[in-house]
């Protein structure tokens, strides 16, 4: 590319500013960058220029726009192939282009004696809960409650998660995801979570807990989510030889 | 910052975990009684009475009457070790209990010859298997093998020794990799019968596939399990993660 000097397209200018604020991290990945409106008003530009640059890091990755919501520094992504890690996964996560996900609760709490086990931290310390519902062509299919140690991704409080997956959010905070495990049960729901995914307190549902940790064996992530028996099924590609 | 503030219920439940967790109890361990678990965690009786009833419905405890509550037993199903159901009990010094339900020559339908790449009327064994712990029923399984791979199977004693130990031992075949399938079904009247349940209680539907390194389908089952007494577990990796742009 040729040195930009003064000359350049205003256009051209404005994607290099936007650029160097993703990679110097003023922009933080998931988060929005401000409005078109605001960004014209910032540099003395013109909307459509605004639009050329922000639709130039579009195309490259870099923004990722959402109708209605603005556009949003997307991350890196780790390429994950569960097929030959030998992990459940459900036929859910074939997410379609009608899978949507609802959060309904994101906040910090205290650990208490339970998540402070499972994420090895201290029961005063902070965690995040979020409960989110995940539909499929407009209908619920899983309810998922997800614990993270606050320390480890202070940052999610900026993120959307209902447009970013989680996995991208830690990744982002530096964390590399190494082994999980995951439990599958059947169990049955109090009427008062039932009724969010559309069931009745005597239907059975799957269970799937899960928890992560990271290449320096930390416990980044646990969650359990409760999911539809009669809308998916869990598979798992397992081998021998993978396992030593 | 939002903060949650978990309900009181929740939060005793959250106890009554972390304690079984704590103090390691497995299955049909006890737990302390109610007024030494409100002194502990400082619960109101109905609060505590109630995140037992949850733990209860969600099939983690169970009460018996005037004895107490305790942790519910579960069979850990766990994949990536292909363990088979006999090695599991030996290792976990439960009783275990096989029957024998039947034991049948089947060719191959339409459905079976895409599950077993092979031609349709080629022969299967069929074996259907009831499973018990500690004298309670576990689950049926229903284990399909080509005769050309292991024949004479009716020879072999499919009680007391586990199948695929007499499929890698006395056939010498490499039971390499495979893929699951785990879903929820409903049990038949005849299901329930062996599993002690009631027709149409929600029960653990399982389909496994077993192939040696070349592919070849060594077998093919399907589990029908109670959904109280099993859970199902793996360990997933990733690898080192490649960095892309997207």
């Amino acid at each position: 590319m040729s040195e930009l000097n003064y000359r350049s397209p205003l256009y051209i200018q404005l994607r290099e500013v936007i650029r160097s604020k993703i990679e110097d991290g003023e922009y933080q990945p998931g988060t929005a960058i401000p409005s078109e409106n605001q960004l014209a008003e910032a540099y003395g530009l013109n909307r459509l220029s605004v639009r050329s640059a922000v639709e130039a890091l579009e195309n490259e990755g870099l923004l990722k726009s959402v109708q209605g919501k603005g556009v949003f520094v997307q991350g890196s992504k780790t390429q994950r192939d569960l097929e030959t890690l030998g992990g459940y996964r459900h036929t859910m996560q074939e997410r379609g282009r009608d899978a949507s996900t609802k959060v309904l609760i994101k906040a910090v709490r205290p650990a208490g004696p339970l998540y402070a086990r499972l994420l090895q931290i201290s029961p005063e310390d902070p965690v995040w809960f979020i409960r989110r519902i995940d539909s499929s062509e407009g209908e619920p299919v899983a309810l998922e409650e997800i614990y993270i140690p606050h320390a480890l991704c202070p940052g999610l409080e900026d993120i959307d998660i209902g447009l970013f997956s989680l996995y991208d959010a830690l990744q982002w905070s530096g964390i590399h995801l190494s082994v999980g495990q995951q439990t599958l049960r059947i169990t049955r729901l109090e009427p008062a979570m039932a009724r969010l995914i559309d069931l009745s307190p005597q239907q059975a549902v799957m269970e799937f807990s899960y928890s992560v940790q990271d290449t320096l064996g930390r416990t980044v992530e646990f969650s359990r989510s409760y999911i539809r028996g009669d809308k998916t099924e869990f598979y798992v590609h397992y081998s021998n030889s993978q396992l030593v | 910052m939002k903060t949650y503030t978990p309900r009181p219920r929740e939060w005793a439940q959250e106890q009554i975990e972390a304690y079984i967790l704590e103090h390691g109890l497995t299955a049909d361990d006890l737990l302390p009684p109610e007024r030494e678990m409100c002194r502990m965690w400082n619960l109101n009786r109905c609060t505590l009475r109630s995140a037992i009833a949850a733990l209860e419905v969600s099939g983690r405890l169970y009460a018996v009457q005037g004895s107490g509550t305790r942790v519910a037993p579960r069979f850990r199903r766990t994949l990536q070790d292909l363990q088979s159901f006999t090695e599991y009990a030996a290792e976990n010094r439960f009783r275990a209990e096989t029957r024998l339900l039947s034991f049948s020559s089947v060719e191959c339908d339409k459905t079976l010859s895409r599950r077993f790449h092979r031609l349709l009327g080629d022969k299967l064994y069929r074996i259907s298997r009831l499973r018990m712990l500690e004298q309670m029923p576990l689950m049926i399984e229903t284990a399909y093998i080509p005769h050309a791979l292991a024949p004479g199977l009716e020879e072999q004693d499919l009680v007391t020794d586990s199948l695929f130990r007499i499929l890698k031992t006395n056939y010498g075949l490499r039971l390499d990799h495979g893929v699951e399938k785990a879903g929820i079904t409903l049990v038949s009247e005849e299901e329930a019968r062996y599993l002690q349940l009631s027709a149409g209680d929600a029960a653990f539907w399982i389909e496994s596939r077993t192939e040696a390194p070349d592919g070849t389908v060594i077998e093919y089952c399907r589990t029908v399990g109670r959904a109280d007494r099993i859970e199902m577990v793996s360990t997933l990796h990733w690898s080192a993660p490649k960095e892309t742009r997207i």
